[in-house]
């Protein structure tokens, strides 16, 4: 391995040394991942392309996401790609047992072709498995999201299997006590609810690779997704909470147009 | 005019209808295995008609069974007799599909019923390379599919028949002139009289041996035709034309100039048939879905050759199976683009087969212990419902394959870069062979697209919709969607009551209360959809869990009570 530094030289100068030699002996870091060498569909995030291999979801391989409540932003964090997607691919994107109805105003609008959109509703966990091995060695999805429920490692090794021949992104929605159990998936990442930053019109999310080629687990970080979601409005707490409330319906705590998260918050005692 | 242009005509006489249509899969099974196998073919089998032998196999005649002897005869003299009700319905279907089978050979096809074809090869011959090759062709097809009939050939259409009904075979070096260019009665003029006098001349020659008793005449005429002690055609087509119309009527008179090709005879053509309806028929029983997937690729294999003879595709096909006991039952296999891949129909075909087959596991199981536990109870029903006919593999006797829209085939075209690495597509054959297969296991209700449909109520502003080409352009919604406030990706299919916390605000999970970040937003529910003096409007508003999800909520403004409806995930 490289010579001890005997010295030890001011900061700067060891650094670029290093860095030198780095250069020179061609020595590969997993801190350097590979993005030429493995397919990826961008995320459409770029904090978030930084930290995967091939900058984006991987195409050939299973990505897990692990997360434990709802509606914390799992489908969202994904609409970038799936239109784009669906809009320079002409495949199909399937959905296998989704637990909810996805709704076609929400997707249409954020942009995703609803005619290349396929959603199948397995009657049992088997038909499930089956669906989703057949629709990731199709080949003729681009992308494959589905909600399997309870996964043994054999099962998950043959889906990632299945991907692996199809070239298509392929989504596994799992709990988040499933992290534990070690998975051949390509990438495992587990998503956490956060609050969204101040004054921004977007939601937060945050995020935890847990297992990525080519690199090591990452921290938790924060990741603000597209969405718009948030009623950014000016405070006017102050301003109501000067003037005397002429509307104590509390039955109905946003009659009042003016209402926001903080003017909700001072209401609380009524 | 080339020699070729004198008329051909052969006519199939399909003796054993009547057997045939019963027997034929049974035949094409044991030539199939190994020919010493004894099987069912073995058995004497007798077609009946009022109690009376209709029609029999060699070896009920082996037995000394006579055609027009009673059943009971036939019983006595052997116990192993399979007898069949003769069904001339089945008889005439059976005709019209050998004639539409035909039409691979020449589109001059006219049927005699009620066994004869005659097809007019004049134009086809030297597309066959001689008589001898058709014919051949013509028996081998039929073989295969299990007729085996008595080709005759003459120039006129009624010799033809005339000979196949004396059951004068065509002989190998026959008419090979027709084909070879020596015709010395070819004319150069088609239309000019002498043509058709030289016509006349070489029918009555080709006929004139045959005995008259197989005239297409009343029972009167052929009576005294023997009285007179005419018993050879040549004799009746010696006497002056003149006396035969005094004696016998211009009818008949008419019948033999036609016969001979002095007076033309139009035929009646088929016209190429858009429907398709071919069955086999099993002598025993089958309960075992192995066994019933030979007879289904034959059928199958059938079809794909009509489909391609006639450039068609096809997107639906329905199986009828036939049960000797109960009712006949019918599973149908819809493709989800039109084609004409036997082998496509024949995987889905048995991926149907397979589901069948493993729903009536899961019947029979629960069944036996049905009153054990509740739980494999209630999975029963769900599975019922997935299936849309109730299908058993019970005492089937025969299987009909039967398609009846049929839509112009298409020439694919592909990406000529496609399948490349940067950007993968597939072609359009291999995504429907995914949802076909799809569709296939997990029936079409559980297989849907999406769609907006123009509500504002958000149960209304989406349905489900059967998957159809897909866009190769992306469509954008009409609706202006920037004016809406944001949607979630999922919507519950019916919303959920909330609990309220102690200081009203609505909670999914209890003691955790949610924010409201954004509405509110009304919505009408529509006073036409509701019972009279019920206008019910909602405002929905996304709310937020702490450490948890956004949601969409509403509230209903006459009750002020909660429900959730939307999950943005």
């Amino acid at each position: 391995m490289n010579p001890p530094l005997k010295k030890q030289p001011p900061n700067k100068p060891q650094q670029s040394a290093l860095t030198e030699l780095l250069k020179t002996t061609g020595m590969w870091r997993a801190s350097n991942i590979d993005h030429q060498f493995r397919p990826g569909i961008s995320t459409g995030y770029p904090l978030l392309d930084r930290h995967l291999p091939g900058a984006g979801w991987p195409t050939g391989g299973l990505t897990e996401l692990l997360y434990n409540n709802p509606g914390i932003g799992e489908f969202r964090l994904l609409i970038p790609t799936l239109a784009q997607l669906s809009q320079q691919q002409n495949r199909w994107l399937l959905m296998v047992a989704p637990p909810y109805i996805p709704y076609a105003p929400a997707l249409a609008k954020a942009g995703i072709d609803l005619s290349k959109l396929l959603i199948i509703n397995p009657p049992t966990a088997a038909d499930t498995l089956w669906a989703m091995e057949k629709a990731l060695a199709s080949k003729s999805c681009a992308a494959v999201l589905a909600w399997p429920g309870a996964l043994k490692e054999q099962q998950l090794r043959r889906l990632q299997v299945a991907s692996k021949t199809g070239h298509c992104l392929g989504i596994l929605y799992r709990p988040g006590s499933a992290a534990i159990n070690a998975s051949p998936a390509e990438l495992r990442i587990q998503l956490f609810a956060s609050p969204p930053a101040a004054l921004s019109e977007h939601s937060c999310l945050q995020i935890k690779i847990l297992k990525r080629k080519g690199g090591w687990t990452t921290d938790t970080f924060e990741l603000e997704l597209h969405d718009r979601l948030n009623q950014v409005t000016p405070d006017f707490s102050a301003m109501i909470s000067s003037q005397p409330l002429v509307r104590r319906d509390f039955s109905h705590p946003i009659n009042n147009k003016l209402a926001t998260k903080s003017t909700i918050e001072s209401s609380k005692p009524f | 005019m080339s020699p070729a242009n004198t008329p051909l005509w052969i006519c199939l006489y399909f003796e054993r209808l009547a057997l045939e249509v019963f027997t034929r899969n049974e035949r094409q099974q044991n030539t199939d295995k190994s020919p010493q196998e004894p099987a069912q073919t073995q058995r004497p089998i007798v077609i009946s008609e009022k109690n009376r032998v209709f029609q029999l196999n060699n070896i009920a005649a082996e037995l000394g069974i006579l055609q027009g002897s009673s059943l009971d005869t036939a019983y006595i003299l052997s116990d192993q007799i399979i007898s069949l009700e003769r069904n001339p319905d089945k008889e005439t279907t059976a005709l019209a599909h050998l004639a539409q089978w035909a039409y691979q050979f020449t589109p001059n096809i006219s049927i005699k019923s009620p066994n004869y074809l005659l097809l007019d090869i004049t134009g086809c011959l030297s597309l066959f390379k001689g008589l001898t090759t058709l014919t051949s062709l013509i028996k081998g097809g039929l073989a295969q599919q299990g007729y085996h009939p008595l080709i005759a050939a003459n120039r006129t259409p009624l010799a033809a028949l005339l000979m196949a009904q004396a059951q004068i075979q065509i002989q190998p070096n026959e008419f090979s002139d027709a084909y070879s260019g020596k015709d010395a009665y070819s004319p150069t003029n088609a239309h000019s009289p002498t043509k058709t006098q030289a016509l006349a001349e070489r029918v009555s020659q080709s006929i004139q041996a045959i005995p008259v008793c197989h005239l297409q005449a009343t029972e009167k005429i052929l009576t005294s035709l023997q009285q007179m002690g005419i018993n050879r055609i040549s004799d009746l087509l010696n006497l002056p034309n003149s006396g035969l119309i005094r004696r016998f009527g211009k009818e008949f008179s008419h019948y033999l100039q036609r016969l001979t090709g002095a007076q033309p005879d139009p035929q009646q053509f088929i016209s190429p048939g858009p429907r398709f309806f071919h069955d086999i028929n099993f002598l025993s029983d089958v309960s075992n879905l192995n066994s019933l997937v030979f007879p289904m690729k034959r059928l199958l294999a059938e079809l794909e050759k009509f489909l391609t003879s006639r450039q068609l595709y096809i997107d639906h096909l329905t199986w009828h199976l036939c049960h000797r006991n109960h009712n006949n039952s019918s599973f149908s296999i819809n493709l989800a683009n039109p084609d004409n891949n036997a082998k496509i129909f024949l995987d889905l075909t048995q991926l149907k087969l397979d589901q069948i087959h493993q729903s009536r596991q899961h019947h029979a199981k629960p069944n036996r212990s049905e009153q054990t536990t509740n739980h494999t109870g209630r999975i029963k029903p769900t599975r019922k419902n997935n299936l849309i006919v109730p299908v058993s593999i019970k005492e089937i006797d025969q299987i009909i394959l039967a398609v009846e829209q049929f839509s112009p085939a298409r020439a694919n075209s592909c990406d000529l870069f496609q399948n490349t690495e940067s950007q993968p597509t597939s072609t359009t054959n291999q995504d429907y062979q995914l949802i076909n297969i799809l569709h296939a296991r997990l029936g079409q209700e559980s297989c849907f697209g999406l769609s907006e449909s123009n509500d504002h109520r958000p149960e209304k502003a989406w349905r489900k919709s059967p998957l159809k080409q897909k866009n190769t352009v992306s469509t954008y919604s009409d609706a202006d969607p920037q004016g809406l406030p944001p949607r979630p990706a999922f919507l519950l299919t019916r919303p959920q009551a909330l609990a309220v916390t102690g200081d009203n605000w609505p909670a999914i999970r209890a003691n955790n209360r949610l924010e409201l970040i954004r509405g509110p937003e009304r919505i009408d529910y529509g006073w036409w959809d509701q019972p009279l003096n019920k206008s019910v409007t909602r405002d929905y508003y996304i709310g937020r869990e702490k450490h948890g999800g956004l949601y969409w909520i509403f509230q209903y403004t006459a009750t002020g009570r909660w429900y959730l409806h939307g999950i943005f995930s």
